[in-house]
C-alpha cells in the first residue's frame, strides 16, 4: 500500500499483525439469501394504508370512549390515577409491542442505554 | 448492471438472483466494516452482524429511491448496525480480559503465547479508548489493509477527511500507549 505516512507507521501497523484477520465462511450469500426468504414468509404482511387508517380511527374511539368511561366513575383515592395510566399509557404501549416489536425493543435498548450507569471497568 | 439498476430490477421482479448478486458485490466490504467496529477476535458476531445488515436491506429496499448510491446507502446502514452491536456488547461484557481470548494454534512456547496474548490485550485496551470513527479507519487501515480511498468509501467521508482521520487516531493510539508505558515507534 502506497499511503502517504505508511512508512512512518510501521510501528501502528506492527501492533496489529498478530490479530487474525476476519472471513466470511464460503456460501455466506446462499446463506443470506436462504434467511431472507425464510423471515419473508413468516413476515405478516403490511396492512394496507386504508387499514391503518381504519385502525387509527379505531383506537381514537377507544380512547375517546375510555376517557368518558373514566372521566365518570368513583374512584376511591389514587386508583383514578392507575386506571387512567392503564388506559392511555400500558394499553398503547402494548399494542404497539404486539405490532411493531423489532422497533420497540430498539427503543427500549435505547432508553435503557440512556438510563442505566455504563458498565465501563 | 449498476447497484441501482439491480435494487430496482429485484424490486420489481423478486428474483433472488438478483439479491444475490447485490450481496455478492458488496458482502466483504460489509464485513470489513462491520469487523472495524467490532474489532479482532468477534469474527462469529461480525459474520452474523453481516447477514443481518443485508437481511435489513432486503427489508429496505423498496424504500430506497436511488437518491444516493446504493452502496453508500448500504455502508451507513452496516456502520449504524454494528455500531449498534457494539453498544449491546458492551452493556453485556465491558471489557475482555485476554484470558477469555480464543486460544490461537502456535508452535510459539507457552511463556511466547502469553506474552502475545498480553500485547494484544494491550492493544485491544488502547484501542477501546479511541472514538468508534477513528478506531474503525485505524482497524481498516492497519489490520484489514484497506485503503485510504476504500476507507473513504466505506465511511462515506473525503479521502481527504480519512488521512486526518488516520493522523489523529494514530496521534491518539501513541498517547493511550504512552500512558500505559509504552512507545509506539514509527
Amino acid at each position: 500500500m502506497s499511503e502517504p505516512g505508511d512508512t512512518a507507521d510501521a510501528g501502528v501497523r506492527r501492533l496489529f499483525v498478530e490479530f487474525p484477520r476476519p472471513e466470511l465462511p464460503a456460501g455466506f450469500s446462499r446463506n443470506v439469501i436462504a434467511r431472507v426468504l425464510r423471515e419473508e414468509e413468516l413476515r405478516p404482511r403490511r396492512l394496507p394504508g386504508g387499514s391503518r387508517l381504519a385502525l387509527a380511527a379505531y383506537w381514537l374511539a377507544a380512547a375517546v370512549a375510555s376517557a368518558f368511561i373514566l372521566h365518570g366513575l368513583p374512584w376511591p383515592a389514587g386508583w383514578g390515577l392507575v386506571a387512567w395510566g392503564l388506559a392511555f399509557a400500558a394499553t398503547p404501549v402494548a399494542y404497539a409491542v404486539a405490532l411493531f416489536p423489532k422497533r420497540m425493543r430498539a427503543w427500549l435498548v435505547l432508553g435503557l442505554s440512556m438510563v442505566l450507569p455504563r458498565l465501563d471497568p | 448492471m449498476t447497484d441501482e439498476e439491480l435494487a430496482a430490477a429485484y424490486v420489481r421482479a423478486r428474483d433472488p438472483d438478483l439479491f444475490r448478486t447485490l450481496v455478492e458485490r458488496h458482502q466483504a466490504r460489509v464485513h470489513r466494516l462491520v469487523a472495524s467496529l467490532l474489532g479482532p477476535f468477534a469474527d462469529t458476531e461480525a459474520q452474523e452482524v453481516t447477514q443481518e445488515v443485508f437481511v435489513r436491506v432486503h427489508e429496505r429496499l423498496a424504500t430506497f429511491r436511488g437518491e444516493a448510491r446504493f452502496s453508500s446507502w448500504l455502508y451507513r446502514l452496516a456502520y449504524n448496525r454494528a455500531l449498534e452491536q457494539r453498544r449491546l456488547a458492551r452493556l453485556r461484557r465491558p471489557h475482555v480480559p485476554f484470558e477469555t481470548i480464543p486460544e490461537k494454534a502456535t508452535t510459539a512456547s507457552p511463556l511466547d503465547d502469553v506474552l502475545r496474548r498480553e500485547r494484544e490485550d494491550r492493544v485491544l485496551r488502547w484501542m477501546d479508548g479511541l472514538p468508534d470513527l477513528y478506531r474503525s479507519t485505524l482497524y481498516l487501515h492497519y489490520w484489514l489493509d484497506a485503503s485510504v480511498e476504500e476507507i473513504a468509501e466505506l465511511l462515506g467521508a473525503p479521502t481527504g477527511t480519512v488521512k486526518s482521520y488516520l493522523s489523529r487516531a494514530r496521534e491518539r493510539l501513541r498517547r493511550q500507549a504512552k500512558a500505559d508505558g509504552t512507545e509506539v515507534s514509527g
